[in-house]
């Protein structure tokens, strides 16, 4: 199944990757701005990390799906057979069947690469971000749930996958859409043919798009076009698959972002080459996957708020800038309730006995949990666990595990066994659980 | 609090809803990896979930026909599908769930849900 197969007309440029190259705008802001009016020559791909997704049959090499996110960009037929062949090769060349890897071409492609049980996702980006590898993960899951009676299979109907089609969709874009991103359309989306899962799908994505201006929010075309938020959403996450327009990921108030792998090297280099005004370059350097955009933003002052917003979006879009993702969150969410036990620990056996019993429960555990040797105790008695840019959403379901261990201790601690202390527990819990709750609740599951 | 029986033959979804269940404020009740041992836990449980979370592809036994066999069981067990799969919404509604959730869902969504089937619940138990 390709969600772009069918289309005609317009041809586009491909997908390389270059920093805004028809801008000539003092700042990187600008830049964005300048590409919203509608033009014939307005091409909006460069504003797409993804560029590829397919699923390859580990056994027989093809891919049974695949999704073009930039239209024209890889053909991802030809791109299977290359994973498929490299694949094979290092198994052969090192004896191991590796489940994730990636490999990296130039400055600005990257195969990520998600092995399932008998699947094995590949997504084309221009860089690679947990964000997107936590997403792929999803997918493949997914698929192979969906498609078990598929594993032996040499081929198949493209049509038994519009239900996953649409599951992709939403992970890939419903779910990053926050109401203040911006949607990018160009003149051309009207001769662009696609196909849509019902002609009524496709009336609706069609009359929402001739109403819609470019560079409009999806707050404004909801409120302009008298829909809700989620129906604005939907209609533009089918719009934006079948790459009649494109989005501007500008993030939500509770998101918590990081920079991805390698991004500070370029974003933050002296000179600043990718001319981010100020404010931005103060809040990206802030960044530290541990709070929310809203707060950072109190920090480089308000009024600088949607420039820097839409700076940042652009950063999201090409993949310097991600969403923390879910794994990440849970870590820190686990993070908090060790922090609060061990106060409660404290106030019973005091802080230098507290920070003992901790460090040992690490040196006992981290055979089994060697995630334990990433969390530090601070001076305040918090928890912090160090968490970098390379981790996978495995790893940092194995540091969720061992901050889960940790608090296992805790727990079973002698004199935290009595009835009160068992309560204060709970109220530990709870008082973080009010603290991270919001920024869970936009999870995509 | 509200409890839940998670019902779903991928360990990584029981860990995933667990993990977001609890930060939320529910309790996770029970843990089932195909139709059959869902029923099997829901027989044993003593009290009864307030909420099962149901998905549709499982081996041995189906979501729906568990959905089907837990209803028989027991008329006011509240069972909520939770499916990346469309098609398979009919057939689960037929055989007895409250509502069925498309994959990927909201959590906020999740929650909501969970928390209306609970709440009602609650409200002809009184």
């Amino acid at each position: 199944m390709n969600g772009n197969r069918g289309q005609e007309g317009v041809p586009r440029s491909g997908g390389v990757a270059r920093e805004n190259p028809s801008c000539e705008h003092e700042s990187l802001a600008e830049c964005s701005v300048a590409e919203r009016p509608e033009s014939p020559k307005a091409d909006f791909s460069e504003e797409s990390n993804e560029k590829v997704i397919f699923l390859l049959s580990r056994s027989s090499g093809l891919a049974p799906y695949s999704h073009e996110f930039v239209f024209g960009g890889s053909d991802p037929q030809l791109l299977s057979g290359f994973v498929a062949a490299m694949s094979s090769f290092m198994g052969e060349v090192t004896g191991l069947q590796e489940t994730r890897w990636k490999t990296v071409f130039g400055s600005s492609s990257t195969l990520v690469v998600e092995g399932g049980e008998w699947i094995v996702g590949v997504l084309m980006v221009m860089r690679e971000t947990s964000e997107m590898r936590s997403k792929l993960r999803s997918v493949v899951r997914e698929f192979e749930e969906s498609f078990a009676f598929l594993r032996n299979a040499d081929g198949v109907e493209d049509a038994i996958f519009s239900q996953f089609d649409m599951f992709v969709m939403r992970v890939f874009v419903e779910d990053r859409l926050s109401e203040a991103s911006v949607v990018l359309k160009g003149s051309d989306w009207r001769d662009i043919h696609v196909r849509y899962p019902s002609p009524s799908i496709g009336f609706k994505v069609t009359k929402f798009l001739y109403y819609l201006k470019s560079g409009e929010s999806i707050k404004e075309a909801a409120h302009s076009q008298g829909l809700s938020i989620q129906e604005v959403k939907s209609l533009v996450s089918e719009a934006v698959w079948r790459n009649l327009v494109y989005m501007k990921y500008i993030p939500a108030d509770d998101d918590i972002l990081a920079l991805s792998e390698k991004s500070s090297s370029v974003l933050l280099s002296p000179g600043n080459p990718m001319k981010i005004s100020s404010p931005t370059l103060k809040m990206l350097a802030s960044l530290n996957s541990r709070y929310s955009v809203s707060s950072l933003l109190k920090r480089v002052g308000s009024r600088y708020a949607d420039r820097v917003l839409l700076e940042v979006g652009t950063l999201i879009n090409q993949g310097y800038v991600q969403r923390i993702p879910l794994e990440r969150r849970f870590v820190l969410l686990h993070e908090c309730v060790l922090s609060r036990l061990m106060a409660v620990l404290a106030r019973v056996v005091g802080p230098a006995r507290t920070r003992r019993f901790c460090q040992i429960a690490c040196n006992r555990g981290l055979e089994q949990h060697p995630m334990l040797g990433r969390i530090r105790f601070r001076r305040n008695l918090t928890a912090r666990c160090v968490i970098d840019d390379t981790m996978t959403p495995a790893d940092l379901d194995n540091m969720y595990e061992a901050v889960g261990y940790l608090i296992d201790r805790i727990q079973h601690h002698p004199l935290m066994a009595s009835r009160v202390n068992k309560d204060i527990v709970l109220l530990a819990e709870d008082q973080c659980r009010r603290t991270w709750i919001s920024h869970l609740m936009d999870t995509a599951l | 609090m509200v409890s839940v029986l998670i019902v779903d033959d991928d360990q990584l979804i029981h860990k995933v809803l667990e993990r977001l269940l609890v930060a939320a404020g529910f309790r996770i009740s029970g843990h089932a990896f195909d139709g059959a041992e869902a029923v099997e836990k829901f027989v044993q449980m003593n009290p009864k979930p307030d909420i099962i979370l149901m998905d549709q592809r499982m081996p041995m036994m189906s979501g729906a026909t568990a959905t089907r066999q837990i209803q028989h069981l027991d008329p006011s067990s509240r069972i909520l599908f939770l499916s990346a799969d469309e098609t398979v919404r009919e057939e689960a509604m037929a055989a007895g769930a409250l509502d069925f959730l498309t994959k990927p869902i909201r959590s906020a969504i999740l929650f909501e849900m969970i928390n209306k089937y609970a709440s009602s619940a609650n409200r002809s138990d009184s």
